[in-house]
């Protein structure tokens, strides 16, 4: 595919890939264990020399925590949770978008506007925030599984996003449906049916595969802000910390954003805690944003090849029937 | 549907209503609808008795709502207005100044596309530290990075605030230049002998100008999410932060609200004032 020579996607596309990569095979065959030094001795193996957290060193990549645990090893096994949700609610997020899209090209327009104007008001709402109140209750209550509360989470991610998905795949709809090919359709006797999967549906996919990595990236936002305000997936405890006896936010799974909420007290002391995970979250949208725009040249460049080759035809049958001219007018 | 604006007001009142009555259905992990509808009656009844809300936490009493929470309201909203002043003024510039330079022209856009995807809590971690690490090494407190308890600070928020603001409209601004010089009154203007400098001061930014309009409402939703994580890392006596400690349901609802209806209004007085010139420039 011309996508796959673009070195720019291809980059991009190999930094998930590799970070996906080593997060499976840390959890799979190094059994997602998490090394864990809290002091460091001398030769002799006695006189202690220093004690966590580590700042980055040769030794230990990303340093590490305050009880010693090995900071690079909590990144690369955070990874899967953040990717996989991050894929998870996106395509949650497009498949129900896209019906509530169809649901609402079904109904009387009036309904459509009026639902419209309901949903727009929705946008300016600060969605962490909103998640925060939603799930403050929930995630930190101790008689559910981890399981139930990251599903519960998931379900609410995809829910706040549905109606303004909605309502932006219902103008995309309307959108199309104004062509003309589409009244041509329907004068020929075509269903609603036909008409939806042989003639709305080629133009829809590029849209839907642009709307995917853009819910993508809000994802990653979203996620980085939760995990600010300690909304941690899977759950928050509050656990002392052992050293210092400061109690502190603690996930339960090692995901990027619960590092960054749970480190963040420690600004100060152990700034590489926070910065590091923060850089990741960076990294990840920013590839995003680029597989985004290499995708959008692609379907553009597609689209200009199309006109080119129906021009290139045109141009070659003109000329055909030029050659075909009588050189003189006979009388 | 902003031809009636009032419609449009009401409707999108009662859709924050029916999003702020969220909070209360839920049990553990059962939506139950008995409790979102009497969340909505009791929405509907503060919203009406405004004097009658109150917030309160563990170690504080109850206080009321109002008027405690018109000055971080307040404060939050001059610094976003300000932050988006500063924005539009310094994106503007600098897009002209980026297609005036024939150099930079063609090179920017990928440099654009990176800046445009740096996450807000980069940025302000970065500050945090640059403040902190001049700090250590200056004995010079910057400025003030977190507000106590009397004193506002205003300059180090809006900074950073309007930092990715102003790479947006950067962005925006460029592509629409580009757009617009392809229109044929630049030629016939340039032909007549005028220097591209006047050519866009003069006609290409007012007419960017109405499609930057149009725009404004994903940057405004962009500084609402920003000032969160802006005000939760200077630890700013905002709306947002109030919000964070504050908040229960009613609360929220009203605050949304607050916050919802000087944008509302912006936006319709924009439409109105745009009229029937802006209709091509409308995005969707």
């Amino acid at each position: 595919m011309k996508l796959l020579k673009n070195p720019i996607f291809v980059i991009s596309l190999s930094f998930f890939t590799l970070l996906l990569l080593s997060s499976t095979v840390h959890f799979f065959i190094l059994d997602n264990d998490i090394p864990q030094t809290q002091i460091i001795y001398a030769l002799d193996g006695v006189t202690p020399i220093d004690k966590a957290p580590f700042s980055p060193s040769s030794k230990f990549w990303f340093g590490t925590d305050h009880n010693g645990n090995d900071f690079f090893y909590q990144i690369i096994s955070g990874a899967k949770y953040t990717f996989l949700i991050m894929f998870l609610v996106s395509i949650l997020r497009l498949v129900f978008s896209l019906m509530g899209g169809i649901l609402l090209s079904f109904v009387h327009k009036k309904i459509s506007l009026f639902l419209n104007s309901l949903i727009n008001a929705t946008y300016f709402l600060p969605v962490p925030l909103l998640c925060y109140f939603i799930l403050y209750p929930i995630l930190s209550s101790e008689a559910l599984s981890f399981f139930e509360k990251g599903v519960f989470q998931i379900i609410m991610l995809v829910i706040v996003a549905v109606p303004m998905g909605s309502t932006l795949f219902w103008s995309e709809l309307e959108l199309i449906k104004k062509n003309d090919f589409i009244l041509g359709a329907k004068i020929m006797g075509a269903g609603s049916y036909r008409i939806f999967t042989k003639h709305m549906v080629p133009h829809l996919i590029p849209k839907l595969i642009l709307y995917y990595f853009q819910q993508c990236i809000l994802v990653l936002l979203l996620m980085a802000h939760l995990g600010l305000i300690k909304m941690f997936f899977g759950g928050v405890i509050l656990k002392e910390d052992v050293v210092s006896g400061v109690n502190k936010y603690v996930s339960l799974s090692n995901e990027w954003s619960g590092l960054i909420g749970s480190n963040y007290y420690q600004i100060v002391i152990a700034p590489w805690l926070i910065i590091i995970p923060v850089l990741f979250f960076s990294l990840s949208i920013i590839f995003m944003n680029l597989i985004l725009a290499s995708i959008k040249d692609y379907q553009a460049t597609r689209e200009v090849s199309k006109k080119e080759k129906i021009m290139i035809k045109r141009k070659t049958t003109l000329n055909k029937m030029s050659a075909f001219q009588p050189l003189k007018k006979s009388i | 549907m902003l031809a009636v604006p009032h419609l449009t007001f009401l409707l999108s009142v009662i859709g924050i209503f029916l999003i702020g009555a969220l909070p209360f259905s839920f049990t553990g992990t059962q939506f139950q609808i008995s409790k979102y509808i009497s969340g909505l009656n009791q929405l509907i009844y503060f919203v009406f008795n405004p004097s009658e809300i109150s917030y309160s936490t563990v170690m504080l009493s109850k206080r009321p709502l109002f008027p405690e929470v018109l000055t971080p309201y307040l404060y939050s909203m001059t610094i976003l207005t300000m932050a988006l002043i500063i924005a539009l003024l310094l994106g503007v510039c600098s897009a002209s100044l980026l297609y005036l330079s024939k150099h930079f022209r063609d090179k920017i856009k990928i440099l654009l596309l990176i800046l445009e995807s740096i996450p807000d809590i980069l940025i302000a971690v970065i500050f945090q530290f640059f403040i902190i690490w001049f700090y250590k090494n200056t004995d010079i407190l910057l400025f003030q990075i977190a507000s106590s308890y009397n004193e506002e600070s205003y300059f180090i928020p809006v900074l950073t605030l309007s930092i990715l603001p102003t790479i947006l409209f950067t962005n925006v601004t460029f592509l629409n230049i580009e757009q617009e010089v392809r229109k044929d009154y630049f030629e016939i203007v340039k032909a007549k002998g005028f220097s591209d400098f006047y050519v866009i001061l003069h006609h290409v930014i007012p007419n960017t100008l109405i499609s930057l309009f149009y725009n404004s409402k994903l940057i405004f939703w962009y500084m609402l999410s920003n000032l969160l994580v802006i005000e939760y890392i200077f630890n700013i006596n905002g709306i947002m932060n109030f919000l964070y400690t504050y908040g229960t349901p009613e609360v929220f609802t009203v605050c949304i609200l607050m916050i919802f209806s000087p944008l509302f209004i912006f936006f319709s007085v924009g439409h109105w004032l745009i009229g029937r010139r802006g209709e091509s420039y409308e995005a969707s």
